[in-house]
């Protein structure tokens, strides 16, 4: 049977590899310790597959169809952006795994938008290029929500997609070490005119509750409280709730949070492990 | 649903080289090819990111539409157009 052996939260601010140097040294330094904490549980847990869970940005889908999830099952690679000092090319899937996902969530309810090829852009690259491409073993599964286009995935909705992608692992007979990364935030305001904000006490409170496991005091954040605390790119937390949701009843620890106006956003970090 | 004209317009000078470059050559030509009122389309040809957020287009695609065409040197007039009362 296939086991989740781990999880992570993090951000997937695209200013972290396009121009980390716009930034000051020790804040650069420090959240690059944190990828690189992340690179070595992922080899000391033993994982082969990497599900990592983002949103789109406007780089791969359009006005003219915004799927509310979706999970990539054939040929992977990107990124689209070519300014974020990440070479194109292709990336390793696990396409039957992430069949296994999709026709599982059919079965329960989870109306899985597919893609048989799929072009990534920065919040599936910058995860990948800074905490799995060292490591030419692993596969990763990407998974797109919208956290990002209003209007966004309902949290609940996340949560219980995150659930059935759980009982799909749980589910599949091959012997996987699986690893779920949820992707992005945490407050960040893209395009407005408060761009460069941080919250840093949004930020902090979010950490305690991921800390705590408390997905109830998550899930009961409205998209208006998260817009209004943390900014249209802190919908983002969606992804981490889903990453949650993967997990089950989970404890976490830190790994580490920077404040970087300089990259537009508060970028935090926590492992999440399944609770006694 | 002109917001949404605005947002296929910012996406589409967004995500291809060749048409943000159409839009330099001409944005008033450019505006006419989008389902648009006039007011819009002014907006859009100046480049107004405030004033067509406010019109409710997404932010993202107006940030990722103006840096199309002006270059990542663009962040700062973005802002001041953002900001502009």
């Amino acid at each position: 049977m296939a086991a989740l052996v781990g999880g992570f939260l993090m951000p997937h601010d695209p200013f972290m590899s396009a121009a980390p140097h716009v930034a000051p040294k020790e804040k650069v330094d420090n959240t690059m310790a944190s990828f690189g904490q992340i690179e070595a549980r992922i080899r000391e847990l033993a994982a082969d597959t990497i599900i990592i869970i983002g949103d789109d940005h406007y780089c791969i889908f359009g006005p003219h169809c915004i799927p509310r999830c979706l999970i990539a099952i054939g040929d992977v690679e990107g990124p689209v952006e070519d300014w974020l000092n990440i070479p194109r090319g292709p990336i390793a899937n696990h396409p039957e795994l992430a069949c296994h996902i999709l026709e599982r969530g059919y079965d329960e309810g989870i109306d899985w938008a597919f893609a048989k090829a799929l072009s990534i852009d920065h919040a599936i690259a910058v995860p990948h290029h800074l905490a799995v491409r060292s490591n030419p073993t692993l596969r990763t599964i990407p998974i797109y929500l919208n956290a990002a286009v209003a209007p966004v995935i309902r949290s609940q909705r996340a949560y219980a997609i995150g659930q059935s992608i759980r009982r799909a692992i749980d589910s599949w007979p091959g012997d996987e070490r699986v690893v779920v990364f949820g992707t992005g935030g945490i407050s960040h305001w893209v395009g407005t005119a408060e761009m460069g904000r941080v919250n840093e006490e949004f930020d902090q409170r979010i950490l305690r509750l991921v800390e705590q496991g408390d997905i109830d005091a998550l899930l009961a954040l409205t998209d208006a409280e998260i817009l209004e605390q943390g900014g249209n790119g802190a919908f983002e937390l969606k992804n981490w709730i889903c990453a949650m949701g993967v997990m089950g009843k989970l404890k976490a620890e830190t790994i580490g949070y920077e404040a970087v106006p300089e990259w537009i956003c508060g970028c935090g970090f926590a492992e999440i492990k399944e609770a006694a | 649903m002109s917001s949404y004209a605005l947002e296929k317009a910012m996406w589409t000078v967004g995500t291809s080289p060749a048409e943000a470059e159409k839009f330099r050559q001409s944005p008033v030509a450019y505006v006419e090819q989008f389902n648009l009122d006039a007011d819009e389309k002014v907006s859009l040809a100046t480049l107004a990111v405030g004033d067509m957020a406010k019109r409710g287009a997404s932010t993202l695609l107006l940030l990722m539409g103006f840096m199309a065409v002006n270059g990542p040197s663009g962040m700062g007039e973005y802002m001041r157009r953002m900001n502009q009362k």
